[in-house]
């Protein structure tokens, strides 16, 4: 897992919805109703959200906008759901996504 | 419960879909608006989540304050909207919806595809590494998220979206190393013609100016070579490129960065209407392959209409008449007006479809790709990111006979994967015809096959029967 303290929500001009936690691996971490699975992974400085098939190689976010696919990772025990695309929900189990789905 | 019938469907709630359902309301059609993002707006006037509360609409962009405008008109309208909804198949006469696990069925008299557009991909090598990503991803994050991506940060590619994004980081916090910028230093100083069309498209700010004065530096004439990192993204290294965009020897520096942001204007989002069954050409300036269309925006299907980004790439304001132009077409169709008042309505949004096309071809002639910009890649790059189908495998295969992209499928097993070609799709065109020297006109796109986006199994299971 990447972890680095490079992303940041920014506060000004908004206020957020209700804050709640999920799983990120295990791993619990602050998510806001409202935000996508990706968005409140990269705030938490966790870029690297499935590993690739064949190189092995990690993969984050890339088109953030439900194109690329590169965002696939097991949510709530579904593979392939986009973080990009799916909210966060209180007490979701989000997992890295190793190739095709197995974990 | 959905109803399971509707007049006239329309895929998309960005400008182009959203003006096509008020006009073709206003004329009296029972129009249904279908998009997967939780909130309507689009790309441009992508809205922050319903749970967020804007306490401070000067701080959101202009774009958020246009976008409210047209949001209240549609909800004034009374429009229908299914938020969350992924069109995963789609046939003259229906669609397959998918959303919570379940899967259902709508029949529909006439349908608008007005899907959009992405950012262009463009590989070279390190562009998988975390912590690099599309521009248009970065400013979604931003924008409907308020999350930044990263704290360092380049901008490299082309076209006028940079620019705004680079504005947007630093006001944000972030620490904007360079926007690098592929057009080179003459052809940009057409700016006084350039400016013109790209303050239409994108507001009217002066960004070159706003980028100045926070000392943020424009490179023209620069571009990404490769991102360097082990788990993620550290260092970038860039060059000069000559006119063509091909990169200058020698010229090469490493930045320390941890996030990169590429952007080399839009590529049009084509699954829906090739899975249709569309006819579609191949127009460099409108971003690659595209549905073609009569004038009032019909396409090769009777009663089946694009309008949008989607159908080329013209900006929002293009999209947002075009949007109307198809709402009535459509209108037109369903037997809702006739012939003498489609007409009537229909001549000014053509008119300003003129005008806003005469500005285009400067815009077009600024960004459209050059060759350089596929000659990055090394033999181990990875074109296709779902296969991991790498330039070595697809030069191997063209080695051995491969001319078209059918061809390179057994092989590489590109464009087979999840995203459906998405990615490699207009990056293999253009390397197949490099690679074979044929006309892209000669290189058709992948076909498409249901389900467009991935849906999961038990959402097939669940499906409802149709009709
Ligand atoms: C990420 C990004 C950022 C941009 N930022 C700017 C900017 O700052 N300023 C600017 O002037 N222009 C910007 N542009 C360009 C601008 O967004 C477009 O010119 C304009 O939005 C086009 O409008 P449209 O209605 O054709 O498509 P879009 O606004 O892209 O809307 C298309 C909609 O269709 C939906 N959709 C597509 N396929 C499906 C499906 N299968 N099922 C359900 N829904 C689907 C999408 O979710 C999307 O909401 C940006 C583009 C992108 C991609
Ligand atoms: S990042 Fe591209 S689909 Fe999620």
């Amino acid at each position: 897992m990447t972890t680095t303290n490079t992303s940041a929500r920014i506060d000004s001009g908004i206020q957020r919805g209700a804050q709640f936690r999920i799983t990120i691996d295990g791993e619990s971490i602050i998510a806001f109703e409202g935000e996508t699975v990706a968005a409140a992974l990269i705030a938490a400085g966790h870029r690297t959200l499935r590993y690739s098939t064949k190189r092995k190689e990690p993969r984050s976010l890339y088109c953030g906008i439900g194109v690329c696919q590169e965002c696939r990772m097991m949510i709530d025990g579904v593979i392939n759901t986009r973080a990009c695309m799916t909210p966060a929900r209180a007490g979701m189990t989000v997992k890295t996504q190793h190739g095709i789905g197995e974990y | 419960m959905p109803a399971n019938h509707v007049e006239l469907a329309i895929v998309g709630a960005g400008p182009a879909g959203l003006a096509a359902a008020l006009e073709a309301k206003a004329a009296g059609v029972d129009a249904v608006v279908f998009d997967e993002n939780e909130q309507p707006g689009g790309q441009i006037f992508r809205q922050p989540p319903a749970s967020f509360r804007v306490v401070d609409k000067s701080r959101m962009g202009r774009d958020y304050t246009r976008g409210r405008r047209l949001l209240e008109a549609v909800a004034a309208a009374d429009i229908r909207i299914e938020n969350g909804v992924t069109v995963w198949n789609v046939a003259p006469d229906h669609l397959a919806c998918y959303r919570d696990d379940r899967s259902w069925n709508i029949k529909s008299d006439a349908i608008i595809l007005a899907t959009g557009a992405y950012d262009r991909p463009v590989p070279l090598p390190g562009w998988t590494l975390p912590g690099v990503f599309t521009s248009g991803g970065v400013q979604t994050l931003l924008k409907s998220q308020r999350v930044l991506a990263g704290r360092r940060v380049l901008l490299a590619g082309t076209g006028p979206l940079n620019l705004v994004l680079a504005n947007q980081l630093a006001e944000a916090g972030a620490d904007v190393v360079a926007v690098l910028e592929l057009a080179n230093p003459n052809l940009f100083e057409l700016m006084p013609m350039a400016m013109g069309p790209w303050e239409l498209l994108f507001d009217g700010i002066d960004y070159v100016t706003q980028l100045a004065r926070r000392k943020i530096p424009l490179m023209r004439g620069w571009t990404l070579l490769e991102a360097r990192g082990t788990d993620q993204v550290e260092a970038a290294v860039i060059g000069r490129v000559d006119r063509d965009w091909r990169t200058i020897k020698g010229s090469e520096r490493t930045l320390d960065v941890d996030t990169i942001c590429l952007g080399y204007g839009l590529v049009p989002s084509t699954e829906l209407s090739r899975l249709i069954g569309c006819a579609h050409r191949y127009d460099a300036q409108l971003g690659g392959w595209i549905p073609t269309h009569d004038r009032y925006r019909e396409t090769s299907i009777q009663s089946v209409f694009v309008a949008g980004d989607g159908s080329g790439v013209a900006g929002s304001l293009v999209a947002m008449e075009e949007g109307r132009l198809a709402g009535l077409r459509a209108a037109w169709r369903l037997q809702k007006i006739d012939d003498s008042s489609f007409h009537h309505k229909a001549a000014p949004i053509l008119k300003r479809l003129h005008q806003l096309g005469r500005f285009r071809t400067v815009l077009d002639g600024l960004s459209a790709p050059r060759p350089g910009l596929f000659e990055r890649m090394t033999d181990d790059t990875v074109i296709c990111r779902c296969e991991e189908a790498s330039y070595g495998d697809c030069r191997k295969a063209v080695s051995e006979g491969a001319v078209s992209l059918m061809e390179l499928k057994p092989s590489l097993r590109a464009g087979m994967g999840m995203c459906q070609s998405r990615i490699c799709g207009p990056t293999l065109v253009e390397v197949v015809a490099r690679l074979t020297g044929r006309p892209q006109e000669a290189i058709a796109p992948f076909s498409v096959r249901p389900p467009v986006k991935p849906i999961p199994m038990s959402a097939l299971l669940n499906q409802d029967a149709a009709e």
